[in-house]
């Protein structure tokens, strides 16, 4: 008798645990620094891009867009912030300033992107510092694609710059890149320079900021835009011709709406 | 690098042949102490896709010290990974008999540290940093840890194995945990993960 029970609880158990598995199929994890994506979640950026061109927003239209940044580990802000977002109808896109994550592992870049993939609108992200390390860089390649890009939108452009100095190695930013992008935009009315860390930085690279800081100038930016600091900033460094804002973390439950008409682009901080 | 990693697979490897030469002469009693008592051979659980391991047994099978190579292929990756784990596994519960050879082990319990080996993992932060805590953790090791149970049989009539235990592992690493931790929203499945072994011991 005693045997029997044993026999059917052994059973019972390990039924228990097969049917756990089958259920749970998708749970192998072979290691936190394993980059293994679902089809929807490779070259992400790449295909919003695409989707924001195929809006056909034209040079006359309005365009709106957010910015937002420093999302890493906050899920919860996160979701409400995207709930918020999608109650709106004016948006185009949004561009995402880097850290969505806090260690670059490919588990919270695929929470990250659950929660912005149902956006109404398409997203684009830059790369972070904490995107880069561990085995961040392969992982945010894989995912969202080149760590420089660009696009354009209306009478805009966009230039999306990896300033992760220290974590690359201090092989960026890539400055004579982004000179040949901005020079060769001359059609554009407005510019907007995305970057993780901004250049008051001092892991920008001090021997980059001032060349930066030349660029964004001689070229007339629009805005240079960053995260980073996890706090709104808006001012004019350098030799005071261009704006250079900084966006809060979502943590601060604030996001910043930029409206561009024409050539005249100015934004707005949102509380969610 | 690559060298350290051919020759510590190699030096992996090899340990269980040397147990096997051990035993066919020998018993349990007379083994040497680096000759292990049993070979693991783990899918997923954090330690690599397929990970192979000398296990030792302490505390009349009640303790188990493992030394595993893992491998995670490159997948959507430009390389593949490559790591080292040590990890100790706790049994603190008795074998309950089953029918014929089989037997439950209701829990084991594991922790290890992984060693990943490639430069874009460090063990030291750069210097460049403007401070020594910018970043908290270590970007070479990780801490893993995991729960499950184990079917065993035992092979009476085998000259080189004593038993088959296949096993289940529940486990979850340190950085998933600490993102859990400070977020509420984060559900336990969102940090958990499986794993299954084979760990053969021998006679």
């Amino acid at each position: 008798m005693k045997f029997a029970f044993n026999y059917r609880s052994g059973a019972g158990a390990f039924l228990l645990l097969l049917s756990l598995y089958l259920q749970a199929c998708e749970e192998f994890e072979y290691s936190p620094y394993e980059v293994r994506l679902d089809d929807d979640e490779k070259n992400i950026n790449q295909r919003n891009i695409a989707r924001i061109e195929a809006l056909k927003i034209s040079r006359n239209d309005t365009l709106r867009f957010i910015l937002s940044a420093d999302v890493q580990g906050f899920y919860e802000e996160n979701e409400a912030m995207v709930q918020n977002i999608n109650q709106r109808h004016d948006i185009d896109f949004l561009l995402l300033g880097g850290d969505l994550t806090d260690f670059g592992l490919v588990q919270e870049f695929k929470l990250i992107h659950e929660d912005f993939k149902t956006l109404r609108m398409p997203y684009v992200a830059v790369v972070g510092n904490h995107d880069a390390v561990n085995n961040g860089q392969l992982a945010f390649k894989a995912m969202y694609g080149d760590y420089n890009t660009s696009f354009a939108v209306g009478n805009s452009r966009f230039i999306l710059l990896n300033t992760n100095y220290i974590e690359f190695n201090k092989q960026v930013p890539d400055l004579d890149w982004l000179e040949k992008e901005l020079a060769a935009l001359a059609n554009y009315e407005n510019i907007f320079v995305l970057s993780h860390i901004p250049p008051e930085n001092y892991e920008f690279g001090q021997e980059n900021a001032e060349r930066y800081s030349q660029l964004i100038s001689q070229y007339h930016v629009t805005f240079s835009l960053h995260g980073h600091n996890h706090a709104f900033k808006y001012n004019f460094p350098f030799d005071g011709t261009v704006p250079y804002v900084e966006t809060a973390a979502s943590k601060n439950r604030e996001y910043l709406v930029f409206t561009v008409i024409g050539d005249d682009a100015s934004f707005e901080r949102v509380n969610f | 690098m690559k060298i350290k990693i051919r020759l510590g697979i190699a030096c992996l490897l090899a340990v269980p042949y040397l147990a096997f030469s051990q035993n066919i002469a020998d018993n349990t009693s007379t083994r040497k102490w680096y000759v292990p008592d049993a070979v693991t051979l783990q899918f997923a659980g954090n330690i690599g896709m397929f990970s192979i391991a000398p296990s030792y047994s302490f505390a009349h099978d009640r303790i188990n010290a493992e030394l595993s190579y893992g491998y995670v292929p490159k997948f959507d990756a430009d390389e593949a990974l490559h790591l080292l784990t040590l990890k100790g596994v706790y049994l603190p519960f008795r074998k309950i008999p089953l029918k014929n050879d089989f037997s439950l082990t209701p829990l084991r319990v594991g922790l290890g540290i992984s060693y990943y080996f490639r430069s874009q993992f460090s063990t030291n932060w750069s210097d460049a940093y403007p401070a020594s805590d910018y970043y908290w953790w270590t970007s070479s090791l990780r801490l893993t840890g995991g729960f499950g149970p184990a079917i065993n049989y035992a092979l009476p009539n085998s000259n080189t194995f004593k038993e088959l235990s296949l096993y289940g592992d529940i486990g979850t690493y340190d950085l998933i945990a600490t993102s859990a931790f400070r977020d509420k929203t984060l559900t336990t499945w969102d940090i958990l993960n499986f794993g299954v072994g084979l760990r053969a011991s021998f006679k």
